[in-house]
């Protein structure tokens, strides 16, 4: 049982010029903001996925959870206890490290023994434990080994081991997969889930790939320069972003955003894009009319794998350059001076060849697209300020 | 074909001359091992060798009549526990400024640091006086009291320490472990060559000094340690070379052995020259 | 609540840390930062033969110490050991270094015979240099067929003393250079070779100004042994008002503090060997600024 409530948690970095002596008051402090009111409630048993560029905070915010980095603001509460004051021992809770720290002079049976000893005293007991720990994670005949005579993927199984051998609260990884060869990384994820159901502990996890988010997340927390962009599940998070930067941080190729304005004509709202006149749909106009403007700068925001590509278009445009991957291609193509790229399935694609310089149509739905607000990059739906 | 042996025959001429060299280095300590064997009137006569290696008076005179072997326990004692202490003592503060951040960090590093800059020698008159007050004069403790500080270890341990992830100290601090325990754990089981290293070295400088030993076992002569031993084991009426030499023979077994295992040390852990101080 | 959990932490830290220090800063300051205060104050003070400071002495020690006529030949003596033994060991272990810098077979072999002289004690070296200078009985002037009284002039005596500190010095100093010369990267050295230099511009131009450094180092160092030279003067010539034929600074400081109890003439002979080798470290350094390479 662990639930995990965080209230504006907030993490300051001073800046200090290193001085022969103390610092100088006077000097200018250059605060940093690593982590700005990150406010969330983890239930029981989630795994929930902290997913965000390098530096916008992701890391720190789990290691103020393990209790590694001091909270300069804000509560946190495990189990609806402050923990604020707690030594990270005494919190239960378990981390697997990017770099995995494993003690390079133990055995991997130490490795895993050393991290309950402390708490422990029972000899067979943690043998027990350790044991099976390993058999779950197939280190069974590793056990005599040192880290240096397994392989990346060995050493990423120790690091979790030693984790769940602890049989923990929640379990914190901190980009446990980042420094595994992509191969490898797919087979780990899907372990990783395995593994989830048999280990009774809520999980936060932290990574930069949005495949691992995707996949494993019950929830995904998007994160940007230390502040939260989006909490959601994965499919509320790609088919509904919150905002610009979520929409295009997540999806690959990036999702084409187009400049386009709304007016009102005849009762409706319209918008014009490349040269063509489309209606926006009552769901649109309905938001739109409340902001009782005749004229709005917004952004339309339609995935790759939208846009189909057709002789009959109800667009067409220029193509620069067509990316065959094997089981799709990516066409990129451009119209008055816009990049447009799409993604087309290879069994769609019958026998067109995608030659550069060649004229193409396509054409997408508007309930497919999304509309932002051009100036706080917000999705219309969920109102216009941000964060 | 023709560079090949041009080289070969400089090898050749270079080790012939490195090993003629070498030979004037250490001949002095060839010459003190010979004489050792020597009968007070084989010494008369200025030769090299003795006439035989049977002759073992000087070793036990030197042990029983010098008062050698009580000599050499002190400074066992001295070298062992003077060294250790420095070792902790340097251990607690490399560990401190390694894995942690805190005010005045630097004042205190560079106030460790600047120790180095005063010369031991200078402060013998005033340290003396500090142990003669603390009543330490002629203790194990007042002869080692002085040298509990190196700079350049804690310096030395520092640079390795660096080099362990710090994450290994916040996953063993998860689990529960303190300081000490990751020390123990960890730090010293990845850093034993160097420790090994900076220990014997610790271990030979107490072991050879020689001045400070002196002036605080002045009145007690049993409490003398080796070093000091051997320079009274002969005086100006009584030259008894012989002697000295068999004695210094014995006081400089135990830095040789431990100068070898450091030298491989040394090569083991890749730290050829990287000691300095 | 927020900047409570702070210094919670924080202080628990703060007093880890303070344990971690204490114990080597309780022992810099009372045998190090302390007696070295002490020194300077004892310099300027009126001290009795107990230690005692009996009050304000301004600059009365200092030209007492500095009239007495056993000053200026202490202080020429500890000069001349520093203006010889620093060239000459560096000249010795340099061309040691430079004979060993390729590995050969019997490299380990010559190498271990250079750097022996490091693990022998000051008091042993003295006490084997004693016997092969003895002037009846030693091995040197037999074998090279002299009559010279080795410890009974100034002159040679210091000669000797000289003899023996460099050798001393040259172990530890030898291996410095060895690693430093090996450290010199590979690919310098076969440029070298293209370029076809010659041994000795390759060895004056690229490879002493490449471990300039350590030669600084070993510079340094020795002239601050040099400048604390006392140990030969004690053991060998044993220390009392008439052997001050050869004494040095540092070891006319141990006669005056130990034999005589005379505390205020310690204190000044001590802080004059210290501000003078200090004097010369500064000066090293700024030539230093000049003349070493560094590499980037």
């Amino acid at each position: 049982m662990a639930s995990i409530t965080m209230k504006n948690l907030t993490k300051i970095y001073e800046e200090r010029e290193v001085g022969f002596f103390k610092k100088k008051k006077e000097e200018k402090r250059k605060d940093v903001v690593a982590v700005k009111d990150f406010s969330m409630e983890i239930k029981d048993r989630e795994f929930v996925v902290l997913l965000g560029p390098s530096g916008c905070g992701k890391s720190t915010t789990l290691r103020m959870i393990a209790g590694l980095e001091e909270i300069d603001r804000g509560e946190l509460y495990i189990d609806d206890v402050l923990v604020n004051d707690t030594e990270s021992k005494d919190r239960d809770v378990a981390m697997v490290f990017q770099n995995y720290a494993l003690y390079p002079h133990m055995t991997v049976f130490d490795n895993m023994a050393f991290a309950i000893k402390k708490r422990l005293k029972d000899k067979a007991e943690v043998t027990r434990k350790v044991k099976e720990a390993a058999e779950i994670l197939g280190l069974s005949q590793y056990l005599d080994r040192r880290p240096r005579e397994l392989s990346g993927g060995q050493r990423q199984r120790v690091a979790i081991g030693r984790a769940i051998v602890r049989n923990p609260k929640v379990m914190l990884m901190d980009e446990p997969l980042s420094n595994l060869d992509a191969k490898l990384r797919n087979q780990m994820r899907s372990e990783l889930l395995k593994l989830r159901k048999r280990i009774d502990a809520t999980f936060v996890y932290v990574t930069h790939d949005q495949t691992e988010a995707m996949t494993l997340g019950d929830r995904v927390v998007v994160m940007k320069d230390g502040s939260i962009m989006q909490i959601g599940t994965p499919d509320e998070i790609y088919s509904n972003p919150r905002n610009i930067f979520v929409a295009t941080f997540i999806g690959n190729p990036e999702m084409n955003i187009f400049p386009v304005s709304a007016y009102r004509k005849d009762q409706g709202f319209f918008i014009s894009l490349f040269g063509k006149e489309l209606e926006l749909g009552k769901e649109y106009s309905d938001i739109l009319e409340k902001r009782n403007e005749s004229f709005i700068p917004l952004k339309l925001g339609i995935r790759p794998e939208y846009i189909t590509l057709e002789e009959q278009g109800l667009f067409s445009a220029e193509i620069t350059i067509a990316e065959y991957t094997g089981n799709s291609v990516c066409v990129h193509m451009v119209e008055d001076g816009v990049e447009i790229v799409a993604l087309e399935e290879e069994r769609r694609r019958v026998e067109k060849v995608y030659t550069p310089e060649s004229k193409i149509g396509f054409s997408f739905s508007l309930s497919d697209s999304l509309l932002f607000y051009s100036e706080s990059g917000m999705n219309i739906q969920f109102g216009e300020e941000n964060e | 074909m023709k560079r090949k042996k041009i080289d070969f025959i400089m090898d050749i001429i270079v080790t012939t001359v490195a090993l003629i060299l070498g030979f004037i280095i250490v001949f002095p300590l060839i010459y003190c091992f010979l004489s050792s064997f020597k009968t007070a009137s084989e010494f008369l006569e200025p030769k090299l060798f003795p006439s035989s290696f049977k002759y073992l008076e000087n070793f036990k005179n030197a042990l029983e009549r010098g008062n050698l072997v009580r000599y050499t326990l002190n400074s066992f004692i001295i070298a062992f526990f003077g060294s250790a202490t420095r070792m902790v003592l340097s251990i607690l503060a490399a560990y401190a400024f390694t894995f942690y951040n805190f005010k005045g960090k630097n004042f205190f590093f560079f106030m460790i640091l600047g120790t180095m800059m005063i010369p031991g020698d200078v402060l013998l008159v005033t340290n003396y006086l500090t142990v003669s007050k603390l009543h330490l004069l002629n203790t194990y403790l007042g002869v080692m009291v002085v040298s509990f500080v190196s700079a350049s270890q804690m310096f030395m341990l520092r640079q390795r320490f660096k080099s362990i992830p710090k994450d290994m100290r916040e996953a063993s601090s998860m689990d529960g472990y303190g300081d000490l325990w990751f020390i123990w754990k960890v730090l010293l089981p990845l850093s034993k060559p160097v420790v090994t290293t900076l220990f014997i070295q610790g271990f030979i400088n107490l072991w050879n000094a020689y001045l400070w030993p002196l002036i605080t076992t002045a009145s007690s002569p049993e409490m003398r340690t080796v070093m000091v031993g051997i320079t009274r084991l002969n005086s100006w009426e009584d030259e008894n070379y012989q002697l000295v030499m068999a004695g210094v023979c014995i006081s400089l077994i135990p830095s040789f052995i431990l100068f070898f295992i450091m030298r491989r040390n040394m090569k083991k852990g890749g730290l050829d020259g990287s000691l300095v101080g | 609540m927020s900047r409570e959990g702070r210094s919670a932490k924080r202080r628990r830290e703060g007093r880890r840390v303070f344990f971690l220090l204490l114990p080597i800063m309780v022992f810099a300051i009372a045998f190090i930062y302390f007696p070295f205060i002490r020194t300077i104050i004892n310099a300027f003070s009126r001290v009795n033969s107990k230690g005692i400071i009996k009050g304000f002495a301004g600059l009365e020690n200092f030209i007492y110490t500095y009239s007495r006529k056993d000053f200026l030949p202490a202080l020429k003596h500890t000069l001349i050991i520093a203006i010889f033994n620093v060239p000459i060991t560096l000249v010795i272990t340099l061309t040691l270094a430079l004979l060993s810098q390729k590995r050969r077979r019997l490299s380990a072999v010559y190498e271990t015979m250079f750097t022996l002289p490091m693990s022998v004690s000051m008091s042993a070296a003295c006490m084997i240099f004693k016997s092969m200078f003895s002037p009846s009985v030693g091995f040197i002037n037999y074998f090279f067929s002299l009559k010279l009284g080795w410890f009974e002039s100034t002159e040679t005596a210091l000669a000797a003393c000289i003899i023996l500190t460099v050798w001393m010095g040259i172990g530890f100093d030898y291996l410095l250079l060895l690693s430093a010369l090996r450290g010199i990267p590979k690919s310098v050295m076969e440029a070298t070779e293209v370029d076809g230099i010659s041994l000795w511009r390759k060895i004056f131009l690229v490879e002493i100004p490449l471990i300039s450094p350590t030669i600084f180092y070993i510079f340094c160092t020795n002239l601050v042994l040099c400048m604390m030279t006392s140990a030969p003067m004690i053991i060998i010539m044993g220390v009392s008002p008439e052997s001050s034929a050869t004494n040095t600074l540092m070891s006319m400081m141990y006669q005056s503090g130990f034999s005589s109890s005379d505390y205020g003439l310690a204190a000044v002979l001590s802080l004059t060997a210290f501000i003078l080798t200090l004097l010369f470290t500064i000066l090293s350094f700024v030539a230093e600024k000049r003349r070493v390479h560094y590499e980037a």
